[in-house]
């Protein structure tokens, strides 16, 4: 069990070291960089300071080395556990990640319990119920979520509920002048309604369509049969025999949850202003931050890896016929 | 309520081979408003008086009569039985033979009301089934079966309580402790406080040489703090508590699904084909064989369904009954899968056993264990048997009588003897000489041309008509009515409607 995990650890390092590659070598491909961005902001300047600052920022940034050596570069201080220093805000990267993370990974949690918590049993009745109006209702709901784009929903969350009837503050996280207690707790989950209702709408959907799937395959079979053949009644049937076979195929959908839980949501949380990663990581990338792209791309694709191998040690503790070796 | 046809227009239309979106949608919207009515029924609420039924005779235990089971699709109305009446007589074994297609598992699964609804659907006749169960009180709870002493007089037994756990000494012949040098975790000695190597009283191991435990047990006491009895109920062989037990006769075509819940598993369980895919992959054995107890039995404790299942586990021929309860369906090969399944269809101790094709998906060796454990069972319950099969083998080695089906009908029944020596549908002829045997040396196997028509719109006369042999002018007429030829002999065949025939075929 131990060596198996520690295969699989070691293979991860081979596929981050590919993934770094890729992800650098498409950024340093970007048609512009973090100097000219920066040079293109101070416009009006003296054209010789200005030259001078260009050079002067190339020389920091190292971003008019070759890519091989930038690379080189960032791989040797990766060794000595140095992400490097953002550019833009000129903080160690690995500071900007903690201090932001915190933000998103709690809007995230609570947001995916909140989404399992009404998908799953979305999914169930609706399989069911199959057919029936519920059936039909519930999957169109879903889907109208499913196929809404984010920026679009929480604008209209946030125009309809904030601006207009103004039940839920527009923006920001918590109402100023609050620091602790229960008031400042009680203005954070209010300023946090809006953005939770507008990542769970769009998250229900894959769930509960792949709830309702896996439980209609799951019903279908034989062993559902001898269930009830055996005189047992139509809950214990459900959620005894088929629910336990039905969650063998969502526990592989943890695998793509875990970095999902860090990662952020850009758009979400930059409608609603909120100081989370994802709004960091958008900003990063519009302004060619190297050293964050780099480390906040590389945290994800390590909590992917983490997240695949725990899905699989998952795996063997739901479904008994699954032996790792 | 009418059977929803589709209407032709005219003769020329009939032909065709596809149906046009519009017929679809009418036969789509038919289908809706029967398979809702149906539906309603299945789950309304009746008193127990609207589905009690008496036998018409005494001896069965089970009467199929004039059932039709539908499955209502969007091409149509597919009529998977159509009309079937038999009697499965108390202590008898019946067969239902016929091709893949005949209808033979829809008349189990109907018999179980296991159809896949609001698809399949019991649309008319009755299946009168004598159930043998728990007498109620008025309050609605089973009457148990006390244990008196000689003279008449109840006997009660204190009450105890499981708190923590004891461990079990192995102690010598004379019931003396022995006492073993005590080692560590890292095999080393253990010194004592007076610098002796410490002892311990030694413990009995179990299987993997962990030491064993038994559950403490404490007298129950009630609030003035005097010891709980109870009174001791009566138990059978396995262990399992006794209840009054009373014979009711119900028609199940009539029940509705929540009353099903104490026929299925307790008075009627089913063995199926599939092994291999019918135990759940993610419960141990034991925990699907015990359901069947805790379910069943009221106040069984889980000791108990354990007992029973491993006793049952026994019975079914398991040599390591403790082991395969433990072990999860996968670990098991197909034939002790489905004595497992057996074992789960004994377990609630039922009146009949419906088996659909038990020996299908076993090889030979295995088959031949299976049908002599399901021969021997059938007298060990005293109940009957209903089986299912294609193989004309197995019914001749098992079964009392005989039915054969065609196309959702019966075309012949009779006794074991009746059908297999004297043979009167062209079909029932047919599926004999498609037998493999030992004693004849033909290169080429019979087969009846053609397959078993869609049972949708069927036409209304002999559906055998067109991959029949012996087709005569009437045959182009009605379909044929159900001719005795013995006192327990039916057959469904033009042939015969003329006595001289009979005597022909030496009757």
């Amino acid at each position: 069990m131990l060596k198996y995990i520690l295969k699989r650890l070691g293979l991860s390092i081979i596929i981050l070291l590919g993934v770094s590659i890729i992800v650098y070598t498409l950024v340093r491909c970007m048609p512009f960089d973090y100097v000219e961005q920066e040079i293109a902001k101070r416009g009006g300047q003296n054209k010789a300071i200005l030259q001078e600052t260009m050079e002067a920022l190339y020389k920091t940034t190292g971003l008019k080395d070759p890519i091989i050596v930038g690379y080189g570069k960032w791989l040797w201080n990766l060794c000595r556990l140095d992400l490097g220093k953002s550019y833009t805000s000129g903080d160690d990267v690995i500071n900007v990640i903690a201090d932001h993370m915190g933000t998103s990974f709690a809007i995230a949690f609570f947001a995916m319990i909140f989404e399992y918590l009404i998908a799953i049993p979305l999914g169930v009745t609706a399989a069911t119920h199959q057919y029936s109006i519920r059936d039909y209702v519930v999957t169109i709901l879903v889907v109208i979520g499913l196929s809404l784009p984010s920026f679009f929903f929480a604008r209209l969350l946030q125009g309809l509920f904030a601006a207009n009837l103004g039940w839920f503050p527009v923006q920001g996280m918590v109402t100023t002048g609050y620091e602790t207690g229960f008031e400042w707790l009680g203005s954070i989950l209010w300023h946090m309604v809006l953005p939770m209702v507008s990542i769970i709408v769009l998250g229900i959907g894959g769930t509960m369509r792949y709830t309702r799937t896996n439980m209609l395959e799951v019903l279908n079979s034989d062993y559902i049969r001898t269930a009830r053949a055996k005189g047992l009644g139509e809950g214990k049937v459900i959620y005894k025999h088929a629910f336990r076979n039905t969650m063998i195929p969502i526990v592989t959908m943890l695998a793509g949850v875990l970095p999902g839980l860090f990662s952020g949501s850009m758009i979400t949380e930059e409608i609603f202003g909120i100081d989370g990663i994802g709004r960091i990581a958008l900003r990063a990338t519009t302004n060619v931050d190297v050293p964050f792209i780099m480390g906040y791309n590389m945290f994800l694709a390590f909590l992917s890896v983490i997240g695949v191998l725990l899905s699989d040690l998952m795996y063997m503790v739901v479904d008994p016929r699954v032996k790792l070796a | 309520m009418k059977i929803p046809f589709i209407k032709k227009k005219d003769e020329e239309t009939s032909d065709k081979h596809y149906l046009s979106g519009k017929e679809i949608r009418q036969i789509a919207k038919e289908n809706n408003k029967v398979m809702h009515a149906l539906e309603k029924e299945k789950r309304r609420k009746k008193p127990e008086s609207e589905f009690l039924a008496e036998m018409k005779d005494e001896k069965n235990i089970l009467e199929v009569d004039d059932l039709h089971s539908f499955f209502f699709t969007d091409q149509g109305v597919v009529k998977a039985v159509n009309g079937v009446s038999f009697n499965v007589p108390q202590g008898s074994t019946v067969g239902i033979v016929g091709e893949s297609g005949c209808g033979k598992s829809v008349t189990s699964m109907s018999i179980m009301r296991l159809l896949q609804g609001p698809q399949g659907q019991i649309y008319s006749g009755s299946i009168r089934f004598k159930s043998f169960d728990f007498k109620l009180d008025e309050e609605g709870k089973p009457i148990p079966i006390w244990e008196d002493d000689e003279n008449g007089e109840p006997i009660y037994d204190p009450v105890f309580i499981k708190k923590g756990k004891d461990p079990v000494w192995d102690d010598d012949e004379n019931g003396n402790p022995v006492y073993v040098p005590m080692y560590d975790k890292a095999g080393n000695p253990v010194v004592g406080e007076d610098g002796k190597p410490a002892t311990e009283r030694r413990q009995k191991l179990d299987e993997k040489g962990k030491k064993l435990f038994a559950p403490h047990l404490e007298p129950k006491l009630d609030k003035d703090g005097k010891q709980v009895m109870a009174r001791r109920q009566k138990h059978d062989e396995y262990g399992t508590k006794l209840y009054e037990m009373e014979e009711k006769v119900f028609d199940i075509a009539k029940m509705p699904i929540k009353e099903m819940y104490r026929l299925r598993g307790r008075q009627i369980s089913m063995i199926f084909q599939e092994p291999m895919t019918s135990l759940n992959p993610v419960f141990t054995i034991g925990n699907q064989l015990d359901e069947v107890t805790l379910l069943h039995v009221p106040g069984a404790t889980k000791e108990e369904a354990k007992q029973r299942s491993i006793e049952m586990l026994n019975l079914v021929g398991i040599a390591m009954p403790e082991r395969v309860y433990n072990a999860f369906p996968h670990e098991l090969s197909g034939g002790m899968r489905q004595r497992v399944m057996i074992a789960m269809a004994l377990e609630g101790n039922p009146r009949l056993i419906i088996a659909d094709e038990p020996t299908t998906a076993l090889d030979v060796t295995i088959q031949a264990q299976i049908l002599d454990l399901l021969r021997g069972l059938k007298d060990r319950i005293n109940g009957s048997i209903l089986l299912i099969t294609h193989d004309l083998g197995v019914i001749a080695e098992m079964a009392d009588f005989v039915v054969v089906m065609y196309a959702g009908r019966i075309i012949e029944q009779g006794t074991a003897s009746e059908v297999f020596h004297h043979p009167m549908h062209p079909y029932t002829i047919g599926l004999q000489k498609s037998k493999p045997t030992m004693d004849t040396t033909s290169d080429v196997l019979f087969n009846i041309p053609g397959n078993v028509p869609n049972p949708i719109d069927m036409p209304n006369y002999c559906y055998f008509r067109e991959r029949c042999g012996q087709c005569t002018k009437r045959c182009g007429g009605d379909y044929p009515e159900m001719i005795q030829v013995s006192p327990t002999h039916w057959v469904a065949c033009h042939l015969y409607a003329d006595n001289d025939k009979k005597k022909e075929r030496n009757l």
